[in-house]
């Protein structure tokens, strides 16, 4: 029977006090934490997926959905670049540009975007092979290791590829040839995992194969000899074609590779973007929603915290016999204000208990909808070390909301009360 | 023994009330009589420590415990001093049980279950151990303040009306438990009332003017 057991009847005496402080305290709670889990985790997944990557160039359009559409996988490409006209940046001698990786975008298999890059765009983000091999051929591919388990996806599998990022059956390229599964890759907590990654030559032999849908299978079979000469061609051979994009690493950061894009963008055809900039730029967009909910998160804590106190108070009104009761039978005024500072503190840590389960909670049903809407998958089984603040800011309002109630609980006037209750 | 000698109280604002002198032996049963406004309840919350006198001094048992400081006095009450009040005001969110272990706690005795179970044989309410006591009748409700008085076997037995919110039945039952609880542990038993059923049972009689 010591003091926080008896805070703990007390508390449980009024269930419904308790059930409406509990609410109030939790939803400001868990509102916190999710905006903090989601935050941490969205921030984390921009930072890994940044890649090493100063410059992103593409066809003309909004700066934003050009890094969003390449570097992310989230919004449709901008557009094309014919390959005639980005010759330049392809030279694999240029001046600024220490690694090049070209991306061609526009195909998915069941919701999961095709890239067509080479090699050096699983170097990109350090992803290693978890079985079977890198593509080599034409119509070879590699899968994220999220693609591979959400799709039962296994190396020697075939698919055909759909048009656009969607998934959708009557996009099926039914008369391409379909994609071989070459490799799978292990996990790495970036975008590829999403990602089903093969040749540049893949994506646009799908393409072709609609040009050349009229052919004979022995003339077929001669065009695909004829696509494994040309494999060999350094990229800028193929004057006809189009990529999406380029992904550039800068030799270094001087003063011609920072005036670059400005040079792209006023004397071409295309746009280049930084994507610290513009994700910066989405920092801050995101920014104002954010801070307009942590606002109100603010606010609800805050109603709590006062929801508390009332209730603590006027809870004294009713039991100020019983507290002057337990006077008489020895108990110190700071019994008293313990008694009272433990309920509001044990209200608290059950709300922030709540709070945090409601939060997690949530994440993982948000976490199932963002993986579905935007390949992007989030955990709701971390726990960040914010929370632990949060748990101290608990506390913090446990005890202010009951200092003032504790207070007069202890200064109780054991005779004034008994005397005055003569019925 | 309870002696009280010169002993005064002045509300402030108020004239001051004298009390008259008296001595109670050990296991004496007195009832303090009296109109209303004769300060009944200021005599019994003086002895009890509840309230400091203005002038004289109480002593149980030699100790001059009106002129101990808050915190010993706190002590000594919890330790030596049990007391009745007109309702029990038992608390609301523990059970009868709970109750009076809590009243063993705050009275610095071990924690005793089957001691409480044996008392509230006595006083027929051990089949409400469990329960919370707004579950409980008047009656009852009375018998747990005066379970919770005895409990640590105090010196000294104070009960402010503890009969004045009771049916005759109930009134007569009370008084005689509150009468044997505190012949039980030998101590000094004072009602304050003015219940004139008690009268005829209380030999020992205080009038204050």
């Amino acid at each position: 029977m010591n003091i926080l057991h008896l805070s703990w009847k007390n508390i449980l005496n009024k269930p419904l006090t308790l059930v409406l402080n509990l609410v109030l305290f939790s939803l400001g709670v868990g509102l916190i934490s999710l905006l903090l889990l989601v935050n941490v985790q969205l921030e984390d997944k921009f930072e890994k997926n940044f890649a090493g990557i100063d410059l992103v160039i593409g066809a003309k359009g909004s700066p934003l959905q050009l890094i969003l559409s390449s570097l992310y996988h989230l919004d449709s490409p901008t557009g094309n670049m014919p390959i005639s006209e980005s010759k330049a940046f392809l030279n694999p001698k240029h001046p600024i540009f220490k690694k090049v990786v070209p991306l061609s975008l526009g195909d998915s298999h069941r919701g999961y975007r095709i890239i067509g890059t080479n090699a050096s765009f699983v170097d990109l983000y350090e992803a290693k092979l978890s079985e079977g091999k890198l593509f080599e051929k034409t119509m070879e591919v590699v899968v994220g290791a999220t693609v591979a388990e959400n799709l039962k996806i296994k190396t020697g599998d075939q698919f055909q590829s759909s048009h656009g990022l969607i998934e959708d059956e009557n996009l099926v390229h039914e008369d391409a040839k379909p994609f071989i599964v070459s490799g799978i890759l292990g996990k790495t907590g970036s975008v590829i995992d999403q990602l089903i990654v093969t040749k540049t030559q893949s994506v646009w032999a799908v393409h072709d194969d609609h040009d050349h849908a009229g052919e004979t299978e022995e003339e077929h079979a001669e065009h695909l000899d004829h696509d494994h000469a040309e494999e060999e061609k350094p990229l800028a051979a193929y004057e006809d074609q189009s990529i999406t994009s380029l992904l550039i690493q800068f030799r270094g950061r001087n003063i011609q590779a920072l005036n670059m894009a400005r040079n792209i963008n006023e004397n071409t055809n295309f746009q280049a973007a930084t994507p610290a900039i513009e994700i910066n730029r989405l920092y801050t967009l995101l920014g104002v929603g954010e801070e307009a909910l942590k606002a109100l998160a603010m606010l609800i804590i805050f109603v709590s915290g006062l929801s508390i106190f009332i209730s603590l108070f006027s809870s004294l009104r009713e039991r100020k016999y019983e507290l002057a009761v337990m006077r008489t039978l020895g108990a110190r005024p700071g019994f008293l204000f313990q008694l009272i500072v433990f309920e509001g503190i044990v209200i608290a840590v059950l709300g922030f208990l709540c709070g945090i389960a409601l939060s997690h909670g949530s994440m993982l049903l948000l976490a199932d909808f963002l993986e579905k809407s935007y390949r992007y998958d989030f955990s709701a089984a971390i726990f960040l070390k914010e929370e632990i603040y949060l748990f101290g800011g608990s506390l913090i309002i446990g005890i202010i909301a009951a200092i003032i109630p504790a207070f007069q609980a202890s200064k109780t006037d054991i005779h004034a009360t008994l005397a005055d209750n003569k019925g | 023994m309870l002696k009280s000698v010169n002993l005064s109280f002045q509300y402030s604002g108020a004239p001051s009330i004298s009390f008259p002198d008296f001595t109670a032996e050990q296991g004496d049963q007195w009832l303090i009589l009296g109109p209303s406004g004769s300060g009944k309840t200021t005599l019994l919350h003086l002895l009890g420590g509840l309230l400091s006198p203005s002038t004289g001094n109480i002593t149980l048992d030699d100790l001059h415990y009106s002129a101990f400081s808050p915190a010993k006095l706190d002590k000594f009450r919890g330790e030596n001093i049990g007391i009745v009040f007109q309702k029990a005001h038992a608390v609301q969110s523990l059970s009868v049980m709970e109750n009076l272990l809590l009243a063993q706690q705050l009275g610095g005795k071990l924690l005793d279950k089957k001691k409480i179970m044996n008392l509230l044989d006595r006083l027929q309410i051990a089949h409400k151990a469990n329960q919370k006591p707004n579950r409980l009748s008047a009656g009852e409700q009375q018998r747990v303040a005066i379970a919770r008085a005895v409990i640590n076997q105090p010196r000294l037995i104070l009960a402010d009306e503890p009969t004045s919110a009771l049916d005759d039945k109930n009134s007569t039952e009370v008084q005689n438990l509150l009468k044997e609880s505190a012949d039980a542990v030998k101590a000094i038993l004072l009602v304050v009332t003015h219940d004139n059923r008690l009268k005829a049972t209380f030999p020992k009689q205080l009038l204050l003017k």
